[in-house]
């Protein structure tokens, strides 16, 4: 492949993605914020749950995004599963950083304190580091093949956070709650948070399409300033 | 409630910023591509 290009029927389907991820998120933060009823413990901060626990989902799902496409651009080294890995990092450093300070203001008026060195939210940090760090890689590095390669392996080892921060609260003693499942939550609560997850993975679709057009357009203007 | 709100309002901060700082960039490159010449794949080039 030697120049990557959008077709204009992946701009019409990413329109009605658009629309239908607008429509969802729009929903499920009316529902979650005034017609799902309190939690009988925590009380109305509860509600902040249905955005903290999707947002950190999403983080979850474009990091594993980035894996993947690194692990495809080392095999293939074609330059759209670099461009789909910077996307999808961006995305995920945006939503990690939402997920800490969402965190934050949950554990304000539940646990008294902005913060604490609890070994999951001390993990979501490092892993907001690392992918700062992809980041910067990729801003340092001008040629757009070194650039891929140093990336893609960041992004492969920075992954092995990802597992780390999800079992983060079985292997160590941890002031932030285990994974809870739907058989011990009320299934209101279920039904919202899954309607709110549904939607912020729509809203990563969109992002993730809407942030490769740009790279898309990003990268022609760098091969042909490269060439010119 | 006034947290709920405040995350609320943050995650809709968030990723309307994140959309809008994308619109600019697509922006700036189908400018920066027009300029350069023509046969473009220029993202998100018409006004809306």
């Amino acid at each position: 492949m030697s120049e990557p290009s959008v077709s204009p029927r992946l701009r019409g389907w990413h329109r009605i993605l658009g629309l239908v991820a607008l429509v969802t998120t729009v929903s499920g933060s009316v529902v979650a914020l005034f017609l799902v009823p309190p939690d009988a413990l925590q009380g109305q901060v509860e509600r902040l749950l249905y955005v903290h626990v999707p947002a950190a989902w999403l983080a979850f799902l474009a990091f594993f995004v980035v894996f993947v496409m690194s692990v495809l651009y080392l095999i293939q080294r074609d330059p759209r599963w670099d461009m789909v890995a910077a996307s999808s990092a961006e995305i995920g450093v945006l939503f990690t950083a939402l997920t800490l300070a969402l965190g934050s203001l949950w554990g304000k008026p539940t646990w008294g304190v902005w913060w604490t060195w609890d070994p999951r939210i001390t993990t979501t940090a490092i892993l907001l580091v690392i992918y700062v760090g992809y980041l910067a890689v990729r801003s340092f590095a001008e040629d757009p093949e070194r650039r891929a390669r140093w990336s893609a392996v960041v992004g492969i080892v920075g992954f092995a956070d990802v597992p780390i921060v999800y079992l983060s609260v079985t292997w160590w003693r941890s002031l932030h709650q285990p994974p809870s499942s739907p058989m011990s939550m009320a299934p209101a609560f279920v039904w919202t948070l899954m309607l709110n997850v549904l939607a912020f993975t729509l809203v990563y679709w969109y992002l993730l399409l809407r942030r490769y057009r740009v790279a898309v357009a990003e990268r022609e203007l760098e091969d042909r300033a490269a060439e010119g | 409630m006034s947290y709920v709100w405040a995350g609320y309002a943050l995650t809709w901060i968030a990723m309307a910023w994140f959309v809008w700082r994308l619109e600019r960039r697509a922006r700036d490159a189908a400018r920066r591509l027009q300029r350069t010449g023509p046969g473009v794949d220029a993202p998100a080039a018409s006004p809306r």
